[in-house]
């Protein structure tokens, strides 16, 4: 069980990652035990290992490719800014007028049309009310005619 | 106290392209190793490299020295690292478990080896089967071990630091990195004898 916490922090150990009251127990036990001391000596063999591996060197060209990135992508942006700019520049000269004549027509019209409307549902339901009583067909006398006065009364009663 | 290299980062964010540069010939280096230790292609290592550098600058008006710059600039590198390896597993392009080192590279640096030959071929050739092997067990590690144990061990950051490049604790990034070197250790048996090492414990 001891071996087992021990052998969880060895790594640490190895990269002088602990505190000085854990350093100073993993030492004496890795002092005491051989098969950790074994572990230990093994992990460090590991990171020696790796240490070992050729390193490269960037290309001549690192700088110049890096440079080119950013200019196609400063291009890019100017790009999108000016498209934005020309969009806004239709917005304000063409759009937006265009917007506020299309809301006057339907300002003007849309008024009209409702008046319309109006007066065409007066119109229907004075044709069903005298339909409903069955005079629809006498209402045109001529006018100055008796059958007309009358019609003019029973209207004026509604 | 600001680190020079934030103090640098500052002047660029106030439009001293000078200072970038200054940046990118300081750390183009260290960056294309860490990415190269991780993805292990050249080509690859640097055209990641490049678009470390050019997050760095796109950034440049938003950055605030918040920790060391170098901090900074190894997240950067080691969240494209990792975005790629997610990539890569998602289109299944790459196997992980496969060679990694283009075939091309590595036949040009055992001839530039033998042209310039101290050693004997032999011992090229085991070089050059050592480092295959190498490569392999380092590309079987999970990818968070992975990134952490390059960190470590090539670049010699602590558990600290690369806890912030990693976003996680310290005492994670102690898990990762002992889990890293179990795994390495099975994977790498046969060449962990004879190396030579001078304990140090």
């Amino acid at each position: 069980m001891r071996c087992k916490r021990i052998r969880k922090k060895l790594a640490a150990y190895l990269d002088g990652e602990l505190d000085e009251r854990q350093k100073a127990l993993v030492k004496r036990h890795l002092l005491e035990c051989a098969k950790c001391r074994k572990e230990a000596d093994l992990l460090g063999r590991i990171s020696y290992l790796l240490k070992d591996r050729p390193r490269i060197k960037p290309t001549l060209s690192f700088e110049a490719d890096l440079w080119r990135r950013i200019y196609s992508l400063e291009k890019e942006e100017t790009t999108k800014k000016e498209t934005t700019l020309y969009l806004l520049k239709w917005a304000t000269y063409i759009i937006l007028p265009a917007a506020v004549a299309a809301a006057l027509i339907i300002g003007v019209f849309g008024e009209n049309l409702g008046e319309k409307i109006a007066s065409f549902e007066s119109i229907s339901l004075e044709e069903e009310y005298l339909s409903s009583i069955g005079l629809d067909s006498f209402r045109d006398f001529p006018p100055g005619s008796l059958s007309q006065a009358y019609f003019s009364l029973i209207e004026q009663t509604k | 106290m600001l680190d020079p290299d934030s103090q640098l980062m500052l002047k660029f964010k106030s439009g001293d392209t000078i200072s970038f540069e200054k940046l990118v010939k300081k750390y183009k280096e260290k960056i294309v190793n860490v990415i190269y230790q991780f993805i292990g292609d050249k080509e690859e290592a640097e055209d990641l490299a490049i678009e470390v550098f050019l997050r760095v600058y796109r950034a440049r008006k938003r950055y605030k020295p918040r920790a060391k710059f170098t901090t900074w600039l190894y997240k950067i590198a080691a969240n494209l690292c990792l975005n790629e390896i997610r990539k890569k597993a998602r289109f299944q392009t790459v196997s992980l478990s496969e060679s990694i080192p283009s075939e091309a590279e590595e036949k040009l640096m055992l001839i530039e080896k033998i042209a310039n030959s101290s050693p004997s071929p032999q011992d090229i050739l085991e070089e050059k089967e050592r480092n295959t092997l190498i490569r392999k067990a380092i590309d079987s590690l999970p990818a968070k071990q992975r990134i952490a144990i390059i960190l470590q061990i090539y670049e010699g950051l602590s558990y600290k630091e690369i806890s912030k490049i990693l976003n996680c604790s310290v005492k994670s990034v102690e898990r990762r990195l002992y889990r890293a070197r179990t795994n390495l250790k099975e994977k790498l048996a046969p060449y962990l004898k004879g190396e030579k090492y001078n304990g140090g414990f």
